[in-house]
């Protein structure tokens, strides 16, 4: 069931490509945000690394001030990281689907033995031949 | 129940519509009231704003911005309840503990000053009582 937000969205095209942008841009600030973190930066040094403004990284990271590609390629280079883009269809292509991939850890089977004499028989695998 | 499940969170809201409307168009009556401070022209980017962050919390479980994402007062058991921000506009809520990878959205505000208003600490509490202790409201 769609909720209230999910209704807005869908109620007219311009709703849905307001709401694309806000994700883009919200998913772009929240991995500077992990990169700033994970390099042990804070605001005002990734200014100080940019040579801008702590001013200026602050509006570009709420986002009262357009962040350009060019922008973000500095606050990239300023933290030694490199993006990556990708673009790919909303709607899956000829039926196939991307689901997310989810790691199962396997341990090998434990096998179990019987002796009898010198005759070693598997007691798990061979069931119906022994 | 209405909730928005992402990857790593579902995040369901502690106002439930009336019995007698029907839930696929119902709207917190906490968000009507919050949207209504800010000029009608700022409704839109302020219902994507909040669509995204939603998005976001309920996919990667967090929000790293300050200007997403608030820790704010303490609960009964010692945890903090949280806010997703949108310009003065925010989502109170907390991480369950009774119900396992699940975010509650208490209530939606406005917020008038710089502090947390007592009035939307006591409703979280209130709300976080009645989900996580299962305490009936007097």
């Amino acid at each position: 069931m769609t909720d209230f937000l999910e209704q807005w969205a869908n109620q007219s095209q311009e709703n849905a490509k307001l709401v694309a942008q806000e994700i883009l841009i919200t998913e772009v600030t929240e991995a500077i945000w992990k990169a700033m973190e994970e390099a042990g930066v804070n605001k005002a040094e990734l200014a100080n690394k940019m040579e801008a403004t702590k001013g200026y990284v602050s509006q570009v990271l709420n986002g009262s001030r357009n962040m350009t590609l060019r922008t973000l390629a500095d606050i990239c280079f300023a933290l030694d990281y490199k993006p990556s883009f990708r673009l790919q269809p909303k709607k899956p292509v000829d039926g196939w689907e991307s689901v997310r991939q989810e790691v199962v850890p396997l341990k090998p089977a434990r096998l179990r033995y019987t002796q009898t004499g010198n005759v070693i028989v598997p007691m798990d695998y061979w069931r119906s031949a022994a | 129940m209405l909730e928005y499940k992402g990857t790593r969170l579902t995040i369901r809201y502690c106002e439930r519509p009336p019995a007698e409307a029907d839930a696929g168009v119902w709207t917190p009556e906490s968000w009507r009231e919050a949207l209504q401070h800010i000029p009608a022209g700022k409704h839109a980017a302020c219902s994507a704003k909040m669509i995204a962050r939603r998005r976001q919390l309920a996919d990667e479980g967090r929000l790293r911005s300050p200007d997403y994402w608030n820790t704010e007062g303490k609960l009964p058991d010692g945890k903090h309840f949280y806010a997703i921000k949108v310009d003065k506009l925010r989502a109170y809520g907390w991480f369950s503990t009774q119900h396992k990878g699940v975010f509650y959205i208490s209530h939606f505000a406005f917020k008038k000053g710089q502090k947390l208003a007592q009035e939307d600490a006591n409703r979280v509490e209130k709300n976080w009582r009645r989900i996580e202790r299962n305490e009936l409201e007097a």
